[in-house]
């Protein structure tokens, strides 16, 4: 039996300590300006030698987290990263604190080093590993810092860290709760050649721990230089009080001008493990005078033999990337921001999952939570307010990652995930505008797509095409969602190359567009095997696919063809094998009959949509020659679209009777608890 | 000392240092935007006339010239360039709209990169509709996996060149390695468009003009490039030509944002963005170091049109940055950093319509038809009109008497315009638009020190530019400095700091090279392959510097190499201990250094050497180091500036009106004290000094302006 950490009471700032309120009141307005500003830019600075020193495809694509926590556990200060690790980073701490402070054994030194990947202990899924340095002025031990990465391999039954054939927590590698594996500003090599012995690609997983150490090491080496050298300890903890209690403020008083009320939402998912199935998660979210409640009773149960179940940290920091980035952007990211809300479970859900379940693709359950589902609701609730344009659709997320191991081109062993459908999603619809194509990864907008000459250099394959967006992948409405690209990998210059991929929302889209716009569509993926595409390269051929629709549609590929879900348990693919994949795109807002008809046009001569959806879901009229819209035509067309949607309307109550007495079959929903509420 | 005229073309002013041995002289002309060697050559006169020599002498005798220009900087803020067609990789057409995915955060702060709700790609420089893909493919080790058909480069240009296209841009994947593909689209363009055709248009190649890893950055330069080289080619050519007209025979030295200088045709256009304030900023470090002593400065320069800021913090400029960005582009060039905003002397001020709010700028009046007071059509207020309604800058005696300006102008827009809107005095609203331009510079200053990392108050302010010693005690104010230091040459500045750089070329090389490897444990012993890619730059280096008349033995070389351990995908650059190798002991000894300013940049606990280490980039510098001009230090004479007094007239201050003294800043010696209120003027710039404040003439003859 796995352990499990009750860390119900660890994602909240804790109360003050009598020393951070006398030191708060050190801080003048003008500094606090000054030195909050720096704390968040040592953060940046640490996070820019971060990437520089790293080598899994994640970091080097900027979609890391690095944090500065009160010596409670308190996140205090951050960089615009991923606001999921720093949340549930404060888990380890605090353990670290209860546990290990006072025990002679272990101990908490200036120097020390702690290592952490264990999901049930503030982790997210193993393959989010975690380093975590305090910082000491002379023998206080006055703050932390965090350095946090997704690493591309753990030692799992499938190379890449997601394996989606794990049944329980022990298919999918390392497991490790808060361990010191350094001191002195030194890691232990007896440890850090343990940890690479247990993991496919030893050099990427001792290169990427060594940088974890280092940037944390940076952050404290710049705050006992550039804040307590110059303003002083007792400085330096008002401060980091200071920042928290800004963020708690205005995040209550924020809340409170909200209206308050009951809203409710509800999504499905197919991804339960390697075969389908059908899962619920519901959220009903309260929230009266400067408090909101999101509670998830009505979830579906722990999938017992499936790896996307997740703990109930992980949706709450999930929830914060929502918080942060969209509700509160304007608020210093800190553990005070998420003081206005609180959280219930059912224990045993597929949200707040056993010890011993799986979870490496419980990410992915949160991640739809954290972006459909808790927006869609904030979207009713603020958009009766004067932050209403903060109300946005859902991006493509998560976009199924493709995961890889073998040998690369130089004889090196290498395994890991690789980031390009993760960096490359279409962003949501505003209320004014369309979300952006291919705007980065949802759970770090700034992280960025890697050049193709960076990987190819580093790793076994070329992109047969990859920085092309894909036509039609977003979710239409008045204004769409940004869309995704499409990706080609192909092995080469290796015999063969070892790959899966894992995501949810292959048969039908988990999420909603909002107020009458559309979901984006559901991914789809293509393996050609035996392909003669080496031939026709070599023949430079006119034949050659460049996109997935030449690939679908043309066929001019010889070969098998497969068109399968994102949830592609590891094959090996030898070099003349092709393998598709897209990233997804983001959702819209408001209805497609009220898109500006100009915007259709532009969207096809930009080659983002097609002349079958202009006329299939928008309802334009325009000259395939020049694009020239006719407008009238167009409004003509609209206001009989208009009149046929009466047509096919029905009265609410025939709907639901009929609906009610549907049910899908007993082997899709056998994860899914008691039908129809769990 | 050596003969050398410096020019800086703003987007108001032209500006001119000359160094004549032991003397020193400036001139500042109105920038005359259609024709820019009028105004270029009326500096100059200028300036010859203030060394009493003819400009054909001047000219003649002069050793070096050396010239930077906004015409970059303008025409991509216009979005003046021209109709660009792009070639790159199909199946990869969206390269550049795709920009990295994260390309709407890049040129914002980190707190507008938080607003993710209100993200926004910038609009592209190429629409997509003239992006075209080629069936075309090499792959990492440099082979070509897809050969390139010409009948497929043939319908594709065809297509570009039907819609309009007037330059093309040719960038495929992995052409710094294999440039065959490129240069076979660029040979199959010329003969089929050859130059003696109307319709001819530029071709740039990614691997000539950016030739380095990373495909979206290379792909950006190259495009940044094409869009600029037309106007820039125009100007730079006209420039030349008239110089030889008038007796200059050596080759122009153009002034880059890389911090060094080269001839017009070893010059691309982007390398030219911005230089002029780097150039400030690089003149302002020289100064601050062998003057001062200063650790740690702020660089203001206020001119007509903008505002530019740069931070030399702890004895160096330190800050190119890793990933460079040009307005919103990301480029693969080293250049060096500074921020502009649009705050200057023709800032024009307007009222919004909404929240009936006194706004500057960022539209800006310029030298056509500038200020009200100007006198040439412009009827709108600006910073300057205010400064004249205020009586700081004396309307007689602007640019030394040679432009006078128009008070009345001044009063009447400030009055049409700010004032009856507002229904206040037409003072009250003047002194209303200064304060705002101040407050909205010193919190800029403010921000980006402190988004460096740095508490501005523990700097010392260097304030240059036409407009900079006029508004910068107001600015200061806001960013809470202790001392901020002028210059007799403030509004020149920049051209002064273009005085202040060597002729430096750089050059880049990307060409993966393994040095350990971790599968044998084996070092590098192919010596040749090392030193084949130094020599391959060095030949190129000294055919530039042999062309701008540097015999090949002044050349100081400096080789640097972006290096990493197996396995990272980011390289560090190292300063290499050795030019060439001959042995393991070079390697190694590249190896340790790798190590060494590894652990130094990043941390000792990170260096892991075992995991292989790697060459991917040689960057060679060749360097003819410049004799820079010494500034005399003179004795200091008594505090009383009695000698400087030319009269006194009414000025408006924040706490009223008062008759209030005025100074002549060229009688004023060194050691003067000046206590404010006060007022000095110069030829080409005013400087205010408020009540509290004292201006004291030091050693060098610069203003120091502290607390009372």
């Amino acid at each position: 039996m796995g352990m499990k950490l009750d860390t119900a009471a660890m994602w909240k700032p804790a109360a003050p300590t009598e020393r951070e309120l006398a030191c708060v009141d050190l801080v003048e307005a003008a500094d606090f300006e000054i030195y909050a500003r720096k704390l968040d830019l040592i953060c940046a600075e640490a996070r820019q030698i971060f990437v520089r020193m790293g080598a899994a495809q994640m970091l080097q694509s900027g979609d890391v987290a690095l944090g500065i926590y009160t010596a409670q556990g308190d996140l205090a200060a951050c960089d615009v990263s991923i606001y999921l690790h720093l949340v549930t980073g404060q888990i380890p701490i605090k353990y670290i604190m209860q546990t290990y402070l006072s025990e002679p054994t272990v101990g908490v030194r200036d120097g020390d080093i702690y290592f952490v990947n264990e999901a049930t202990f503030g982790g997210i899924h193993n393959p989010d590993m975690i380093v975590v340095m305090p910082i000491f002025h002379e023998d206080e031990l006055v703050g932390w810092t965090l350095a946090a990465l997704h690493e591309g391999e753990t030692g799992a039954v499938d190379p890449g860290g997601m394996s989606v054939a794990a049944k329980t927590r022990y298919d999918e590698g390392m497991h490790w709760i808060p361990i010191k594996v350094g001191e002195n500003y030194q890691l232990k090599k007896d440890l850090v050649d343990m940890m690479a012995n247990q993991v496919r690609d030893p050099r990427m997983h001792t290169i990427d721990l060594k940088a974890r150490a280092a940037a944390c090491e940076r952050m404290i080496k710049r705050v006992r230089e550039d804040v307590i050298g110059r303003k002083g300890v007792d400085f330096f903890i008002g401060l980091m009080r200071k920042n928290i209690d800004v963020a708690t403020e205005a995040g209550k008083a924020m809340v409170r001008e909200l209206n308050d009320g009951t809203y409710r939402t509800v999504m499905f998912l197919d991804a339960v493990g390697a075969d389908y199935g059908l899962v619920r998660m519901k959220l009903t979210l309260t929230k009266k005078g400067d408090h909101i409640v999101m509670d998830f009773s009505g979830t579906s149960p722990e999938t017992p033999d499936g790896p996307f179940n997740t703990y109930k940290h992980v949706v709450i920091a999930g929830s914060a990337m929502y918080i942060y980035q969209f509700l509160f952007s304007d608020l210093p990211p800190t553990a005070g921001a998420m003081t206005p809300f609180d959280y219930e479970f059912t224990a045993g859900s597929l949200l707040d999952a056993s010890a011993d379940a799986a979870c490496a693709c419980g990410v992915l359950t949160a991640g739809f939570l954290s972006f459909y589902a808790i927006p869609s609701c904030f979207a009713k609730m603020i958009f009766d307010s004067r932050w209403r344009d903060r109300a946005a659709g859902m991006w493509g997320t998560p976009s199924p990652p493709f995961m890889y191991g073998g040998l690369n081109q130089y004889g090196l062993p290498v395994a890991g995930l690789a980031s390009d459908a993760l960096n490359t999603q279409g962003a949501g619809a505003r209320q004014d505008h369309d979300g952006e194509n291919a705007a980065g990864f949802s759970f770090c907008p700034t992280g960025f797509l890697q050049d193709a000459e960076f990987t190819e250099l580093q790793l076994p394959w070329f992109y047969l095409f990859r920085n092309r967006h894909m036509p039609d992948n977003h979710g239409m409405g008045k204004y769409r969602g940004g869309t995704g690209v499409m990706i080609g990998y192909v092995p080469h210059n290796v015999p063969w190359l070892v790959c899966g991929s894992s995501q949810g929302g292959n048969k039908f889209p988990p999420e909603k567009g909002l107020f009458g716009g559309y979901a984006a569509m559901t991914p789809v993926a293509v393996q050609v095997t035996h392909s003669d595409l080496k031939q026709l390269m070599a023949e430079s051929s006119d034949t050659i696919p460049y996109d997935v629709f030449e690939v679908l549609d043309k066929r001019a590929v010889e070969g098998d063809y497969a068109i399968e879900s994102m949830i592609r348990p590891f094959r090996p693919i030898p070099g003349d094998d092709i393998m598709l994949m897209p990233s997804l795109g983001g959702t819209s807002y408001g209805d497609v009959l009220e898109r500006d008809p100009q915007l259709v046009v532009d969207d096809l001569r930009s080659r983002v949509t097609t002349d079958w959806t202009a006329w299939n879901v928008y309802r334009v009229v325009y000259d395939p020659e020049t694009l020239r819209v006719d407008h009238d035509a167009t409004a003509k067309a609209r206001a009989e679209e208009r009149e046929a949607r009466k047509k096919r309307g029905r009265p609410y109550d025939d709907f639901e009777k009929e609906w009610l007495q549907k049910r899908p079959a007993d082997e899709i929903i056998k994860r899914y608890g008691d039908w129809p509420n769990p | 000392m050596s003969k050398s005229i410096d020019i800086d073309i703003g987007g108001t002013f032209t500006d001119c240092f000359v160094v004549w041995d032991d003397r020193t002289v400036t001139g500042k002309s109105l920038t005359t935007r259609h024709n820019l060697s009028l105004g270029f050559k009326r500096v100059l006169k200028e300036c010859a006339g203030k060394l009493g020599v003819s400009l054909h002498e001047v000219l003649d005798q002069t050793d070096t010239l050396r010239y930077s220009t906004t015409i970059a900087t303008n025409s991509l803020v216009e979005r003046k360039g021209p109709k660009l067609g792009l070639l790159t990789t199909m199946g990869h057409e969206d390269t550049i709209y795709i920009g990295q995915g994260s390309q709407w955060a890049h040129g914002l702060t980190n707190e507008e990169q938080r607003n993710v709700v209100g993200m926004r790609k910038p609009a592209p420089l190429i629409p997509v509709e003239m992006t075209v893909g080629l069936r075309e493919r090499v792959d990492c080790f440099g082979n070509a996996v897809i050969p390139l058909k010409r009948e497929d480069v043939l319908e594709k240009v065809q297509y570009l060149v039907d819609n309009g296209c007037r330059g093309f841009i040719v960038s495929l994947l992995w052409s710094f390695l294999n440039p065959a593909h490129e240069q076979m689209v660029k040979q199959i363009i010329r003969e089929e468009y050859p130059d003696v055709y109307l319709g001819n248009a530029p071709i740039m190649l990614s691997s000539e003009v950016a030739p380095k890893l990373g495909e979206y950055a290379r792909t950006m330069t190259t495009i940044l490039n094409g869009y600029l080289h037309g106007e820039m080619k125009e100007e730079l050519t006209a420039l030349a030509e008239d110089l030889r007209d008038e007796g200059f025979q050596k080759p122009v030295l153009i002034v880059h944002n890389t911090g060094g200088t080269a001839k017009t045709s070893r010059t691309a256009a982007v390398a030219t963005h911005n230089a002029g304030p780097v150039a400030g900023l690089l003149g302002a470090a020289h100064l601050a170091r062998s003057l001062y002593d200063y650790e740690n400065v702020i660089v203001s320069d206020m001119g007509g049109t903008s505002f530019d800021i740069g931070v030399m913090a702890k004895g160096g400029v330190r800050f190119y940055q890793f990933d460079p960005i040009i307005d919103r582009w990301r480029v693969n060039i080293s250049m060096i950093e500074t921020k502009a905003i649009g705050a200057g002397g023709g800032s024009i001020a307007w009222i919004h319509p909404t929240y009936r709010t006194i706004q500057i700028g960022p539209q800006s009046a310029g030298s056509l038809p500038g200020p009200a007071a100007f006198d040439m059509g412009g009827t709108e207020p600006t910073v300057t009109d205010a400064d004249i309604v205020l009586g700081y800058i004396n309307p007689d005696y602007y640019l030394g008497g040679r432009n006078r300006l128009n008070k009345e102008r001044s009063f009447a827009a400030i009055r049409e315009h700010i004032a009856e809107p507002l229904s206040i005095e037409v003072e009250d609203a003047a002194l209303r638009i200064k304060r705002i331009v101040d407050g909205n510079m010193g919190n800029e200053i403010f921000k980006e020190t402190a988004l460096k990392g740095f508490d501005p108050r523990e700097f010392v302010l260097f304030s240059y530019g036409g407009a900079g010693p006029t508004h910068c005690c107001g600015y200061a104010g806001y960013v809470g400095v202790q001392k901020t230091v002028t210059f007799p040459f403030a509004s020149v500045f920049c051209a002064f700091g273009a005085s202040t750089m060597d002729v430096l070329h750089q050059y880049e090389l990307s060409k993966h090279m393994i040095l350990f490897d971790p599968k044998t444990g084996s070092m590098l012993d192919d010596y040749d392959l090392f030193n084949g890619a130094v020599e391959e730059l060095q030949r190129v280096a000294i055919r530039d510097m042999q062309g701008e008349g540097f015999d090949a033995s002044r050349i100081i070389w400096s080789l640097e190499l972006e290096m990493r351990y197996g396995t990272q995908l980011n390289s560090a650059r190292v300063s290499s201990p050795r030019v060439k190798v001959g042995g393991p002991d070079d390697i190694k000894s590249i190896m340790d250094m790798h190590t060494s300013e590894y652990s130094t940049v990043y941390s000792a606990m990170a260096a892991y050497p075992e995991g292989g280490v790697e060459v991917d980039t040689f960057i060679l510098k060749a360097i003819v180091p410049i004799e820079k001009y010494r500034f005399p230090k003179l004795a200091l004479e008594g505090a009383d500036p009695s000698a400087a007094r030319k009269g006194s007239r009414q000025v408006w201050w924040e706490e009223g009106a008062r008759d209030t003294p005025i100074f002549e800043r060229n009688a004023l010696r060194a050691g003067n004290i000046v206590v404010g209120p006060a007022v000095i003027e110069a030829e080409d710039t005013t400087y205010v000094v408020p009540a509290g404040k004292v201006f004291r003439i030091d050693e060098f003859l610069n203003g120091n302006i502290e607390d009372a």
